[in-house]
């Protein structure tokens, strides 16, 4: 899976929010979407493109959590980017 | 500015605001602006008589004007107290204008309602100030004045009167759907600049209340201690 191109995300407080540019502005005009904590890592990943595998993987490296709970929180971030239309599955 | 146009709800409301200074820009929309206004308006099931969704469509073609000037639109109630303003954020419905009447009913002539609905929010020399503006929603409760924003207050509805400061880092969806976002990429990108600085210098609050007086006299107590 891989994001759409055409968004960045700009640095708000804590957090980040995801901008639709270019071609993507009109189109994606009324999407409100922010990642903050670990979903940065989650988004860098995505914009290159990787598997639900690869994500949960990284995030388990990095932290001491246990696996099904890592997975519900990737899966969560999925929904959210697919409910948004901008992930590529 | 020169608003170069003959609104009859802006003739009536912008009265506080005439001034004879010289105009930094023109404010002339085409009809093509005001008809894309009215499209939006009935998409979200609205129905506004022609001279209001003028009225409208004139404070969004000045609101990307503002930009320029470090000035952006906040939904929401803003008043002030003591000089310093607080602006109530909800989404429509939840009761901000409620809420905003019940610190007048409780503080009288202490509070200065700056704009009822739609205030501007502007950085001058570092300072984030909430503006009083002539589009101030059904009331038409607003003031020609500017006051340093001294606090942000998320509202929601509640069995009891709660107020506590909140971290921002989850409440930008919340936040951003109040704040007027330009569908051009470089002003929503200076947009959110603004706001992330705006941010880290006016503190951030969630109220959950009451429609009674005790909510207004339970924010002003907790407002006042920072």
């Amino acid at each position: 899976m891989k994001l759409k191109s055409g968004f960045i995300l700009r640095k708000c407080g804590e957090a980040d929010i995801v901008v639709p540019v270019g071609a993507n502005v009109e189109k994606y005009k009324n999407i409100m979407v922010t990642v903050s904590g670990s979903g940065k890592l989650l988004w860098d990943m995505l914009e290159k493109g990787c598997e639900r595998s690869d994500l949960v993987n990284a995030l388990l490296s990095r932290y001491d959590v246990e696996r099904d709970i890592v997975e519900k929180d990737v899966d969560i971030f999925l929904k959210k980017l697919t409910q948004a239309g901008i992930l590529d599955a | 500015m020169d608003i170069r146009h003959d609104n009859p709800i802006l003739n009536r409301q912008i009265t506080d605001y005439l001034t004879d200074e010289p105009a930094d820009f023109t404010v002339e929309i085409s009809r093509d602006y005001i008809e894309k206004e009215i499209e939006e308006e009935v998409r979200l099931n609205k129905n506004f008589p022609a001279s209001y969704s003028e009225y409208l469509a004139i404070y969004r073609y000045i609101c990307t004007k503002l930009l320029a000037y470090d000035g952006f639109l906040m939904h929401g109630s803003a008043l002030a107290v003591n000089g310093k303003a607080y602006l109530f954020c909800a989404p429509s419905g939840t009761g901000k204008s409620t809420h905003t009447r019940l610190w007048r009913e409780v503080f009288g002539d202490a509070v200065t309602m700056i704009n009822d609905d739609k205030p501007i929010i502007r950085k001058q020399n570092g300072i984030f100030y909430a503006c009083g503006t002539p589009w101030s929603g059904k009331h038409d409760l607003d003031t020609n004045i500017s006051l340093p924003l001294c606090g942000i207050i998320l509202l929601s509805r509640g069995n009891e009167n709660k107020i506590e400061k909140a971290s921002p880092t989850h409440l930008l969806g919340l936040l951003f759907n109040q704040i007027f976002r330009p569908s051009d990429e470089d002003a929503y990108l200076k947009t959110i600049d603004l706001v992330d600085e705006m941010l880290s210098s006016c503190p951030l609050y969630k109220l959950s209340c009451t429609p009674d007086q005790e909510a207004a006299e339970v924010a002003y107590r907790a407002l006042n201690n920072t």
